[in-house]
């Protein structure tokens, strides 16, 4: 039987359960019949109650069995009042247990949620408890690690640590985030972080303790990090070539780095960051100033160009990038940034740029004279360029005459008195560098450019002189001329400008000297084919001349000498036979060398050729040719109504026979085919065979190329192309073109 | 069952006799140090040594131990016997549930070889209890009335791996 939620007796005295409560008097009561007069009495002890169990509950039992109620009650059970008392005990040790199993469970259910490692080991640093998140940690399973010495499962590497720690706790002392390496089960090695604190009884004796740890394996990598990159931060800061710096956005200088302090011209860091700005650094302060404004509504800039000055005065160029950042820590704006000397950058990029335009210049020069191939045309070209990149308005080239020691204007821009071509009487300053450069023949060392001189000449008054500034034209070691420019009173020609001038002069000296070498050889080539057409010329007159002394002269003599013979031949006796056959063969001979002197003089000048034309004098030359050769002639003249030049049927006939004769020679060929075409403005000579052809590289070594050569020869004279072509065993062909003037073709048939 | 341990670890000198034989109790440091030497430097002739010594060792332990109880005659109460002399000994627990004369499983928890390893080299990669491997041929080879070597006992899951529990399985050789 229990007390518990009995119904109370209806004839129970209130007053009795008032003075019961009143001597209680414990508000911590939970009994279900507190402060309800109507429900049962509460004095029951807490046995029967809900929670507080423990407290007071001796004392109060004492209470209740001085209690009329609780023994009325009591008496009740059917095992007696002792009996009633002992199942009052024994419900309230059952509930003791039952909420302490309970407290453990709930207190154990929150230790294993905890994701730190947890354990607690007993006097004998036994392991007693071990949490989920250890044994993830370690590696342990909980049911291994119980009863297992820490220094087994929690191996800290450090010996003298594990000793440390016992020694810390036994002497009373806690420990509070240490940390430590330990060896999981694994055999890897883990950070830790650690506290300690030891459970003592009332006799502050050592009973046990608690071990809490966690894992700080990635917070140790992340600190490694950090530490890493505050090294390497901290090198490229201090390693840089360019300025790095911190500073305020009024000035004050934070940091800087080494480089900047040495492109400053600062003895020392604290030098330089103790100054109160940076402002003194701007050539400008209003650079600053915007430079400010910019970073204010961009929060960066970058790549900007200022003028800079030095601690010692100097200038100095610097490429600024910047930006503005808040102090994590304080708060305060600050401007981060790396400046670069760029002052070498931009003396190279200046050097570049006159080097680009002095390139540009030697440039168009070239592609002047490529264009011009005069020299006048060269001079006059180069001039006018010179001019206008010194941005000068007068001045001229004058080409030095070595064999007449003289200088000839080879051409003038705005020099007063000065004709182009013209012999000009200059005066040298130097008396002695005219005869060097005019009447000796020394040669020059190559320079990359000589010094200028002076020189000067008369202009209309005869005791005024205009003085020019004279600067050297070479080629391979000699002076050929030299550019003399008239100076505006304060104009000078710096270093640069002379270095160009005398790239320029050692360029122009060539393109001077290859100019003339050229026109020398168009000169010699002029009269090469002068020559050549009055070679041809005299070799047709003489054929012609000794053709007409053969037809006229030996002819006629032969035919007398014929005459002679037949008059002796009727004087001579019938009988006489042995004269008549003499007679008869002498004749015969006579005939014969008749014969022979007759076709000798046709093919030294053919009549025909002169008499009816180019058409009847081929005919006439390829029946011959087919009567003593198996070649296959095919000839045709198109677009023919009358007669050509006599020069140009001479040289068409000439090319006919130059043709077959190569042909017949060379080619073995079986069919031969000649055409003469009349096509406006043009007059087309094809000529083409089956023989055997040629290689055209072998063309100057073989034997035709002579007769080919005269081909080409009569053809340029006549202005035309010469054109042969072939290809072993595909045959040969010739064609040549030859511009036809009105005046080619007579008007008589 | 109330054992009378016959001389009780009785100390003469510095010795130790344990049913009249003499013993040497090692810390497991010491044990597994031994064994890691072995197997290291003997490989598989190591463990052979390890595991004959031990069946060697418990066969005759075991054999002169029951001799000193002639009352223990069913092979149940043996059984018994040896769970309890492993466990007194400190070697561990040990089920011989499993067991008969053809042979069985037999089970371990809790090892004094494992934890020893595991506090000392940490997990292994195979299984490592050769030790209680032997004990147990020997001690079923005692409790059957058999030659030593009739049983081959042979590790199937291992704590030192991290298993839940070691697993023997005990067959006839």
């Amino acid at each position: 039987m229990s007390l518990l939620h009995n119904e109370q007796p209806a004839n129970s005295s209130p007053e009795g359960w008032q003075s019961c409560r009143q001597f209680h008097n414990c508000i911590k009561v939970l009994c279900e019949a507190y402060d309800d007069t109507d429900a049962n009495c509460w004095l029951i002890p807490k046995t029967h109650c809900q929670n507080y169990i423990f407290e007071d509950f001796f004392d109060k039992m004492a209470s209740c069995l001085s209690c009329d109620y609780f023994k009325e009650i009591g008496a009740q059970d059917p095992k007696g009042l002792n009996f009633f008392i002992a199942e009052q005990l024994r419900n309230c040790n059952r509930k003791a247990f039952e909420q302490q199993f309970q407290k453990e469970a709930s207190f154990v259910a929150i230790l294993n949620r905890i994701p730190d490692g947890l354990f607690t080991f007993d006097k004998d640093w036994r392991i007693n408890y071990f949490n989920p998140a250890a044994e993830k940690i370690t590696g342990f399973y909980a049911r291994d690690a119980i009863g297992m010495y820490c220094d087994d499962v929690f191996k800290i590497t450090s010996k003298g640590s594990i000793d440390a720690l016992r020694k810390a706790i036994n002497d009373g002392v806690d420990v509070h985030n240490r940390e430590y390496e330990i060896i999981d089960i694994h055999g890897e090695k883990k950070p830790v972080i650690c506290s300690t604190s030891a459970f003592r009884n009332d006799k502050d004796e050592v009973v046990g303790g608690l071990e809490i740890f966690k894992d700080i394996k990635e917070l140790k990598k992340l600190q490694g990090e950090v530490v890493k990159r505050e090294k390497k931060y901290r090198r490229i800061f201090e390693g840089s070539h360019d300025m790095i710096h911190i500073s305020r956005p009024e000035g004050k200088l934070l940091d800087v780095n080494i480089a900047g302090v040495e492109m400053l011209g600062f003895t020392s860091k604290e030098e330089m960051l103790a100054l109160d700005s940076v402002e003194r650094f701007w050539a400008n302060p209003e650079d600053r100033k915007n430079m400010v404004a910019l970073l204010a509504r961009d929060g960066s800039v970058k790549d900007m160009e200022f003028n800079w000055v030095r601690a010692d005065g100097k200038p100095v160029h610097v490429l600024l990038s910047s930006r503005s950042y808040e102090d994590s820590k304080t708060g305060e704006v600050q401007y981060e940034g790396i400046i670069k000397d760029i002052t070498r950058r931009k003396e190279i990029g200046e050097l570049v740029r006159k080097r680009n335009r002095e390139l540009s210049i030697l440039n168009s020069i070239a592609v002047a004279v490529n264009h011009t191939m005069g020299l006048d045309n060269i001079l006059h070209a180069t001039l006018e360029r010179v001019l206008n990149v010194l941005s000068l308005s007068s001045g001229g080239i004058f080409l030095i005459d070595r064999v007449d020691k003289k200088t000839i204007l080879g051409a003038v821009a705005g020099l007063p008195w000065l004709k182009k071509g013209e012999t000009v009487e200059l005066i040298f300053k130097d008396v002695l560098l005219r005869q060097y450069l005019i009447e000796s023949n020394s040669e020059l060392m190559p320079e990359a450019s000589f010094p200028y001189f002076q020189a000067s000449y008369k202009t209309d008054n005869e005791d005024s002189l205009l003085c020019l500034s004279c600067h050297l034209i070479i080629s391979k070691g000699k002076p050929v001329g030299f550019f003399g420019f008239a100076l505006p009173p304060d104009r000078i020609i710096d270093y640069l400008e002379i270095r160009l001038l005398g790239s320029l002069s050692n360029f122009l000296g060539n393109t001077i000297e290859n100019a003339k070498m050229i026109e020398t050889i168009r000169q010699n080539r002029h009269n090469l084919q002068r020559l050549n057409e009055k070679l041809f010329q005299t070799q047709e007159d003489e054929r012609r001349r000794i053709a007409r002394e053969l037809h006229d002269e030996a002819g006629q003599s032969l035919t007398a000498v014929k005459l002679g013979l037949d008059n002796l031949e009727q004087k001579i006796p019938a009988n006489n036979s042995a004269v008549r056959e003499i007679l008869f063969e002498t004749r015969k001979m006579l005939v014969r060398t008749s014969s022979e002197i007759r076709r000798l003089a046709y093919n030294l000048h053919p009549t025909l050729l002169t008499d009816l034309g180019l058409e009847p004098a081929l005919n006439l030359y390829f029946k011959d040719i087919g009567t003593h050769s198996r070649l296959n002639v095919e000839f045709q003249m198109v677009g023919f109504d009358g007669r050509l030049e006599k020069d140009l049927e001479t040289a068409l006939y000439r090319f006919s026979q130059e043709a077959t004769t190569n042909t017949l020679k060379h080619s073995g060929a079986e069919n031969f085919s000649l055409k003469i075409i009349k096509s406006f403005p043009k007059l087309i000579f094809i000529a083409e065979d089956d023989g055997i052809g040629f290689d055209e590289k072998d063309i100057c070594n073989d034997k035709r190329s002579l007769g080919l050569l005269g081909m080409r020869e009569r053809a340029q004279l006549l202005g035309g192309t010469f054109l042969v072509k072939g290809r072993p065993g595909q045959g040969a062909r010739i064609r040549i073109e030859i511009k036809m003037a009105i005046d080619h073709q007579t008007s008589a048939a | 069952m109330t054992i009378d341990w016959p001389e009780k670890f009785a100390r003469k000198g510095h010795e130790l006799f344990l049913s009249g034989l003499p013993i040497a109790l090692h810390c497991h440091h010491y044990n597994m140090n031994l064994q890691k030497t072995l197997e290291t430097s003997l490989g598989s002739e190591g463990v052979l040594l390890l595991y004959t010594a031990a069946e060697e060792s418990s066969h005759a332990g075991f054999t002169s131990f029951l001799e000193h109880h002639p009352k223990i005659v069913t092979a149940k109460s043996k059984l018994e016997l040896a769970s309890t002399s492993y466990q007194y000994c400190g070697l561990g627990i040990i089920n011989f549930t499993k067991i008969g004369p053809e042979g069985g499983i037999v089970t371990s928890p809790h090892s004094h070889h494992v934890t020893g390893w595991l506090a000392k080299f940490g997990k292994r990669q195979n299984v490592g209890c050769f030790f209680t491997g032997g004990w147990v041929a020997g001690v079923l080879a005692a409790i059957y009335n058999k030659h030593i070597g009739y049983f081959s006992v042979d590790e199937l899951e291992c704590k030192m791996s991290l298993s839940k529990e070691c697993v023997f399985e005990v067959k006839i050789a």
